[in-house]
Formats: C-alpha cells, structure tokens, sequence
C-alpha cells in the first residue's frame, strides 16, 4: 500500500511538471504545423513569459490576475513581431540556417534579459496566489502550484481545441498548416496567419512560464526546460496537438518515476530514453499521421 | 458586357524554359470560356499568373480593370476572383464541411455561409453524405467536386479551374462540367475552365482558346473551334478526309 501511494505520489507531481513540457512542446507543434520552422527558442520565449509576469506582478505591485494577463499578451505581441521581423526574412532558406536563427534567438533572449537591470543573472523568488498552499487528496499531497498547472493546462487545452475546431480563424490556421497554397487560393493571408500563430505559441509560453516560476524560481537559464519538452514534441510525432500533451505528460511522470527510484543521473536522460524506445518502436511518434504535408 | 478578365501580351519564363509567349485573353462576365492545350502548353503557368500567384516576367493583367501587379491570390479572393488549383489541394485532415468553411474565409456573415454549405450539398450530394469526413480519404472525383465547392464558397464573380478533369472517369467528369455550366446561369459566375479534355471543354463553354507551346494559336467560338479541322485532328482525336501534313497555325508562323 505504501509502495503504491509513493508511487502515486511521483506520477502526480511528474505530471505537474509534464504539463509544463506538454504547453512547451505544444508551442514548438504549434509553429512546426503552420510555418514548418523549429523554434529551437521556444524555451527562452517560456523564460521571457516568466520575467515579464515576476516584473508586473512582483516588482509593479500589480495583482496576479492582472499581471498574468499582460504577460501573455505582451508575450503575444512579441512572437507575432520576431516572426514578422526575424522568421518571414528567412522563410524558403535552407534548414540549417532556419535553426541556426531561431537557436540564435534563444541565446539573444538569454543575454538579454540578463542584461535588463532588474533581471540580472540571479534567481528571482515568485510568488503566486497558489505559492505555498498545499492540498491533500485522499494520501497523497499536492502543492496549489502544481494544481493550478495541471488545471490551467486542462483549460487551456481545451480552449485551443474549441478554437481549432469552431472558429473562423482557427479553421483558417489548420488550413494554412495543412496546404499553404491552397490557403492562399481560398482567400487566407497566410503570411498574418504564421505571425497570429507565433502570437499564440508565444502565449502559451508564457503561461507556462508563469505556472512554472513558483517551482523553479525565475532566472535566465530557465528556458533549458525546453530541451526535455522537445523530445516531449517528438515523442508525440511533431505535428500533432494531442501528441504534444500526451509527450509532455509522459516525459514529465518518467522523469519523475526515474528520479524517484534510479540511481542519480538517470533523471535528466529519462527523456531522451523514452523517445528512443518510442521511436524505435513507432518512427512516426504516438500520433504522428500517416499524411505527409503537401508542399 | 464587363470584362473581368483581361491579359496582354503576358510573358512567363522559368529559367530558360519559356513558358507563356504574348498570351492575350479577355473574360467577360457571366461568360464560360475554355484554354485548350496539351500537356505543357503553358495553361498551369498562366492561371498561376491571372491569379497572382506568379508575377509575369512581361505584360500585363487587370482584373475588373485594375492592373493585378504586387497583388496575391488571397487579396484576389476577396476581390471576387477564385481558384481550383491543378491537383485539388483539398485541406486532408479537414472535414469537407470544414474545408468549405475554409472556402468562405473572405467572408463574415455566418447565416449565408452555412445556407451556402447547404447550397454546396445541393449541387454535391455526395459531399453532404461524407461531410464529416477527412477530405484525404474522399475518392479522386469527391475531392474534385470539393475544390470546386470550396471556391464557389467564396461567392466569386470569376472561377478559374485547373484541369478538373484530371484523372477523373469520362462520366463523372461530363456531370461535373454539365453542374459548372448550371452554377453559370444559375449564379452568373464567369467560368474560366482550363483544359486538356477539349471535347467537354467545348460542349459546355461560349468561347474557347487555344493554346500550343505558350503561344494562343487559335481562338474562337467553342462551336466553331469544335468543327476547326485542325481541333478536330489535335484535340479531339478525330482524322477527316485526307491527312493533313501541317496545322494550320503552324504554317502560318512559320511564314510570319
Ligand atoms: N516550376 C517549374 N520550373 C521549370 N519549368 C516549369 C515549371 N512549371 C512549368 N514548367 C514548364 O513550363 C511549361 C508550361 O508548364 P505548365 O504551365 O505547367 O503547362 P500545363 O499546365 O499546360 O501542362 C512546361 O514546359 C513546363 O515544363
Ligand atoms: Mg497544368
């Protein structure tokens, strides 16, 4: 029974932490589909989200259900201009020099902001709402932080889905991502719908961003989480929505089962090894689609 | 009546291969005209071109009488002109509804756009049985009636279709014409139809062109290029008395 509940206890928080890979790993499918570009920043763009909250929230005094969403916003406004000003420049060029741009782009975010004075290279405490309060469920324990991230990705989730599936524009954006030219010929201003959508993976970086800063406290390296949220994004077959989540969540209750019951180290590979397995077994990942995209 | 449709002189190279050669065409409204032309003819090229989808390296084309130069497929959707590209190009892993929805992205009034959905049903039934469905696993003929579908959406006053005869059975593709034809007087849409199928092409077109090598050859009333000896013998597949040794547009450039 013990056994049972520490067990228990590890796929909770690693699902905590998994939603986390899963909003992370959902931003990089989300600009894979629609521009066919690997943003390799999509990290530092979560890291930025968790600056821009901690600076309206703890340093301007303002209240947390007011800072996050400015946050988000401002993060919004942001990814829509680095596609507009940096991605459209270098759409139609080689791979190579696309990702060398955009891994370029997360150390220029890493330098920047600790070079903003108020940011610095230190780490930053965050308080939330949800900091320090912790639920019992039945045996076992969760803090309100991880709650509040498994909650607001469930939302959030849910509310893309709607999006995607009703609405005009997300209707336009699947479109966009599935035949460019063909979204051109039915009216689509493809070009406004890349940078709508680098908007919106931006967003939800910083959502994540927000979510995470009380658990791993803000600092300019934080962005790293990015390289375990993308083999979350691989492992649900690059592309898929759905396999984003499930990837993330996945990678998230490894890492931990990991943690918890192998020697030291094992942890921080976890990843990498159930994408290996994975794919070794399913080269397309769990949802990838048989279609291949059109040109 | 209006001229919608007007190309001069339009020129298009793609590297050394010259693909278009002072092609000139006029559309007028509510008119069906057909391109006739043989594989590489240039008819792909110059859809791309009336669309804007590729600018021409000469000439000119004007749509409803402004020049179309820096303009895009998408701004020319919202400014009545559609397109069926070559090949479909269905959206797959939309539903055909919502590849139709898609189709009326220029638009905002909800009420219309789902009447027109129904509209499209009416002229496709076989659409409204499969509307639920991935557009990638409709059959060859289903995809076709979807892209025509997806453009007429965009309630156009001009429609451009690529070739929607390709790969299609002879029957399926006489109805899809016959429909086109009806969606012409019924909705007063011009019909620019480009096509290798001449036979079909003509029977349901007013006007028709010609097209050899990048270069408007013939160009006339569909009855009377349907009776032209040299249609007759290149595009329809039918010999008369007496073989002819040369066509007759060829000999005339070649004196020219
Ligand atoms: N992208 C391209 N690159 C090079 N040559 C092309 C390209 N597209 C078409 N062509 C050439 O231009 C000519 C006209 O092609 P196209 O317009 O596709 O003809 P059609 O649609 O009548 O079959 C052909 O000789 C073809 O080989
Ligand atoms: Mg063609």
């Amino acid at each position: 029974m013990r056994a049972f509940v520490e067990f228990s206890q590890q796929v909770l928080s690693g699902a905590a932490l998994g939603c986390i890979y899963a909003l992370i790993a959902l931003g990089f499918v989300l600009i894979y589909k629609a521009t066919e570009v690997v943003n390799f920043a999509q990290g530092e763009l979560m890291m930025l989200g968790a600056f821009l909250g901690y600076t309206f929230i703890s340093l301007f005094g303002l209240p947390f259900w007011l800072g996050l969403p400015l946050a988000v916003v401002c993060m919004a406004g942001i990814g829509g201009l680095l596609d507009r000003i940096v991605v459209r420049p270098i759409v139609g060029q080689p791979v190579f020099a696309i990702i060398m741009v955009t891994l370029g782009m997360g150390f220029v975010a890493r330098s920047g902001a600790s070079l903003v004075p108020a940011w610095g290279v230190d780490t930053h405490v965050f308080a939330t709402p949800f900091t320090g309060k912790v639920a019992s469920i039945g045996p076992l324990v969760a803090s309100h932080d991880q709650l509040a991230i498994m909650t607001t990705t469930a939302v959030l989730v849910a509310v893309l889905f709607l999006f995607f599936r009703y609405t005009r524009i997300g209707i336009a954006i699947q479109a966009a991502s599935q035949n460019q030219l063909a979204a051109y010929y039915v009216g689509i201003p493809v070009k406004t719908i890349c940078s709508l959508v680098w908007g919106l993976s931006a967003a939800v970086a910083a959502v994540a961003g927000i979510l995470l800063a009380p658990v791993v406290l803000v600092h300019a390296n934080m962005g790293f989480i990015g390289l375990k949220a993308f083999p979350a994004a691989v492992l649900g077959g690059f592309g898929s929505i759905p396999g984003a989540i499930a990837g993330g969540l996945i990678i998230g209750v490894v890492e931990s089962l990991a943690g918890f019951y192998l020697p030291e180290g094992f942890k921080d590979v976890a990843a990498y090894v159930v994408l290996l397995l994975v794919l070794a077994i399913r080269p397309q990942g769990l949802f990838g689609e048989g279609l291949r995209k059109k040109v | 009546m209006t001229v919608l449709v007007e190309a001069h002189n339009v020129e298009a190279r793609y590297g050394p291969v010259q693909a278009l050669r002072g092609v000139g065409l006029v559309l007028r409204e509510a008119e069906v005209v057909a391109v006739l032309g043989a594989n590489g003819a240039g008819k792909t090229t110059l859809l791309r071109i009336l669309c804007a989808a590729l600018d021409p390296d000469q000439g000119s084309v004007k749509f409803l009488g402004r020049d179309i130069a820096g303009s895009s497929p998408d701004r020319l959707v919202r400014q009545g002109l559609a397109h069926v590209p070559e090949g479909r190009e269905v959206f797959p892993l939309l539903t055909v509804r919502e590849n139709l929805i898609a189709g009326a992205f220029v638009r905002r009034e909800r009420a219309a756009i789902a009447a027109d959905v129904d509209r499209m049903y009416g002229y496709f039934p076989s659409l409204r049985e499969r509307r639920d469905q991935h557009a990638a696993v409709l059959s060859g003929g289903e995809q076709q009636m979807l892209a025509i579908a997806r453009a007429l959406m965009s309630r156009p006053r001009v429609l451009m279709l690529d070739e929607p005869s390709l790969g299609l059975a002879p029957a399926l593709v006489k109805d899809i014409f016959a429909l086109l034809r009806r969606i012409n007087r019924e909705s007063g849409v011009s019909i620019l139809l480009v096509e290798q199928n001449a036979r079909q092409a003509l029977s349901i077109s007013d006007r028709g062109y010609v097209l050899e090598l990048g270069r408007i050859v013939l160009d006339d009333s569909s009855e009377r290029l349907a009776a032209n000896d040299d249609v007759r013998e290149s595009y329809l597949g039918i010999r008369d008395k007496g073989v002819r040794g040369e066509r007759r547009w060829r000999r005339k450039k070649r004196w020219r």
